[in-house]
């Protein structure tokens, strides 16, 4: 019974950070209709650059900043000198050109950082609480809280605030978009400036537990990508509530299964949920006028 | 004009293809590199897998001291390194390139179980001998020669210190599902079972994983004292130790040499510093032989990392290399050897010497018979226990 209990609540901790690895491509979906490869290495330059202002004597609130501006700050630049200017000519070149992003960067850090792991400092790791015999530290805690106020966050500014409203108009119905007066351009910045944002977060509480190399956080997102095709590419609350649960079946895979059957357990599950809701459990369903 | 510079073209490309077919040919040409003896290898330069090449960079700086020291009998060592990333793709074209193009007569300690594997039977049908860097059992063969110990042998060591020296009966096994992982189990296992005990757990974890938390409660559940997993690299082994230490579960770990190096210190943040023993057939920085060994470094590659086990392997190969060398020019009359007396001279050849123990490959084309204990304490890997035959 312990077994069951433990593994069930570390399945939802870690599922909440593949949760948040999804919300960063949920969000440059919604505006831009396309799935990002670069998130992972926009997070890495982040952590890169947090990891040495550390070194150099930064304090962990400090370098969390850091990685975050320095990840906002990339994601922009991505964003606005690479993909969405390559939107005119199509979806798929946007999209192969995150891929050719994601490979650059990678092969730029390499070459300067090395390929070694390394370190990467963490909240606390002192207990914070015990949940039905289940040590949680500070560092799990603060994840979890910091990951419910992104979700609340996200959720709000989508359904409630003009400009998260009009993002969605942005992918919905470019022309109508563009005839209402919709910045179409700038809303995509702000999707791959917000979504930078979120890769830096997300590196905070990947980082420490897998150790930061230049492929670190891009392991993660292969979970934040199953988790928006089950949940729905468009939706926030579905990237929440399908991560969690990937974390959780695959812990419970590794625990009474076997260990090397995750991967076939997680995209089964995925292909199921496409065969039987192509638009994922909490996806739109595109509406055509006929 | 235009009808002259065809025909002159066809010739050339006639007359290198034709040299190119002489080159690529039999023994008789592998090795006949002037007064050089040439031979290579092949690491990961470049690429995620770059922090490995610290093996490569010790084998070519005991390789420089030699040709610093005038060569082996005269002849200077050409040592020549191509990168393949670590990618069992890019293996066999810069292999073929070190075979056909360089004509190395022998490969001196190329990297990697998977990367090798790729090319293994290329190199035996060419008849190329080699001392291969990598553990994986199946890897020897009539053409390939193993240097560091088999994991068998490793997980069994392991055990026996756990009960014997430690005086510790509560024992876990961690392993992943290949060759390396099940032979190191059941080692551990086989001296268990000899002892009149069995393992708690036998706890199998995915090395491709990126959560271990699920090894980390099943670990704990067995309630061991001591948890082996000397197969695991050092940033898995690092991932499933910090799972376990996460949830409050703090055992003593067995480790291997493969495990040993600054990744596993600097991504486990030191919490296992006196808690974790690695068993390992080389030596030490500390140890006697280790001052000769850090001197070379620091002359001839002081930017890699003394300490690691890849980096102490490196080097040992480089000495093994240099010894079989040796020998084979000896039995070439003082000749540059080619690739068929490097082989003979490979296939009756022993080692017991200050860097390696029991190595014999007129038997088997193992690796070394015999290990010794380290411990992780203050940052550094001590002796706990000599060297001893493998049980």
């Amino acid at each position: 019974m312990e077994l069951l209990q433990t593994s069930l609540i570390l399945g939802v901790v870690v599922g909440i950070v593949y949760s948040l690895s999804g919300a960063g491509l949920v969000v440059i979906f919604r505006t831009s209709g396309y799935i990002s490869f670069t998130q992972g290495d926009i997070a890495a330059v982040g952590l890169f650059v947090g990891l040495a202002a550390y070194n150099s004597g930064a304090g962990y609130v400090w370098t969390a900043l850091l990685v975050i501006a320095v990840s906002t700050l990339v994601g922009g630049l991505v964003g606005a000198l690479i993909t969405v200017p390559l939107e005119k000519h199509g979806h798929l070149p946007a999209a192969l050109s995150t891929i050719a992003t994601a490979l650059i960067i990678s092969g730029l850090l390499n070459l300067t950082v090395g390929g070694d792991p390394r370190s990467f400092p963490e909240v606390s790791r002192s207990e914070a609480l015990s949940i039905l015999g289940v040590q949680m530290s500070w560092s799990d805690v603060a994840g979890v809280l910091v990951s419910a106020s992104v979700f609340i966050g996200l959720g709000v500014f989508f359904s409630r605030s003009r400009m998260g409203v009009a993002m969605r108009a942005v992918n919905d119905n470019k022309l109508a978009g563009e005839l209402l007066g919709v910045p179409d351009r700038r809303l995509k910045l702000v999707s791959w400036t917000v979504a930078g944002a979120l890769s830096g977060l997300l590196g905070l509480f990947v980082a420490p537990i897998l150790s930061l190399s230049t492929v670190s956080v891009n392991t993660l997102l292969v979970f934040g990508f199953c988790a928006i095709v089950i949940g729905g590419f468009d939706s926030i609350f579905g990237a929440l509530v399908a991560g969690t649960a990937i974390g959780v079946m695959t812990n419970l895979t590794s625990t009474y299964l076997d260990p090397n059957l995750v991967p076939t357990v997680l995209w089964a599950s995925m292909l199921l949920v496409l065969l039987v809701r192509p638009n994922g459990l909490f996806g739109r369903r595109k509406l055509v006028r006929v | 004009m235009s009808k002259k510079l065809v025909g002159l073209t066809v010739a050339l490309t006639t007359l290198s293809t034709a040299l190119a077919g002489c080159g690529g040919g039999g023994d008789s040409a592998s090795g006949a590199g002037g007064d050089e003896i040439v031979i290579g290898a092949f690491s990961p330069l470049s690429g995620p897998a770059v922090s490995a090449s610290s093996g490569i960079y010790a084998t070519k700086a005991a390789l420089d001291k030699v040709n610093d020291a005038g060569g082996i009998d005269g002849h200077k060592i050409k040592f020549i390194i191509k990168d393949d990333q670590f990618d069992p793709a890019k293996t066999p074209g810069v292999t073929r390139e070190l075979v056909e193009t360089d004509r190395v007569s022998m490969l001196c300690g190329p990297q990697g179980s998977v990367p090798f594997g790729a090319v293994k039977d290329y190199l035996a049908a060419r008849k190329i001998p080699t001392i291969v860097n990598a553990g994986a059992p199946t890897l020897a063969g009539e053409y390939s020669y193993l240097v560091s110990s088999p994991f068998d042998g490793v997980g069994a060591m392991l055990a026996q210190f756990a009960v014997e020296d430690l005086d510790i009966d509560k024992v876990a096994i961690a392993y992943s599902d290949d060759a390396l992982g099940t032979s190191a189990r059941d080692g551990a296992v086989r001296i268990l079972e000899a002892d009149g005990l069995e393992p708690l757990g036998e706890i199998k974890y995915d090395i491709t994983a990126t959560d271990f938390s699920s090894q980390a409660i099943q670990l704990k559940a067995t309630g061991a004292d001591f948890v082996s997993i000397p197969a695991a690299q050092a940033n898995v082994a690092g991932l499933v130790i910090n799972a376990a230490e996460k949830i409050g579960y703090k055992p003593i770990w067995g480790l291997s040499y493969a495990a040993q190096n600054k990744t596993l210190v600097d991504v486990t943040k030191g919490a296992i510093d006196g808690r974790a023993y690695f068993a390992t057939p080389y030596i030490t920085e500390e140890s006697e032989t280790g001052a000769e060994y850090a001197a070379t470094l620091a002359e001839y590659a002081p930017d890699v990392e003394v300490n690691s086990g890849a980096t102490i392997a490196g080097y040992t190969i480089g000495e093994l290399c240099v010894d079989v060398l040796t020998k084979a020019v000896e039995a070439a009359d003082g000749e540059v050897p080619t690739s068929a007396q490097i082989q003979e001279t490979l296939s009756s050849y022993t080692a017991d010497n200050d860097y390696i123990q029991g190595i014999d490959w007129s038997d088997e084309p193992d690796g070394a018979a015999a290990a010794q204990i380290l411990q992780l304490k203050d940052g550094k890997y001590v002796e706990s226990k000599p060297f001893a035959p493998l049980p």
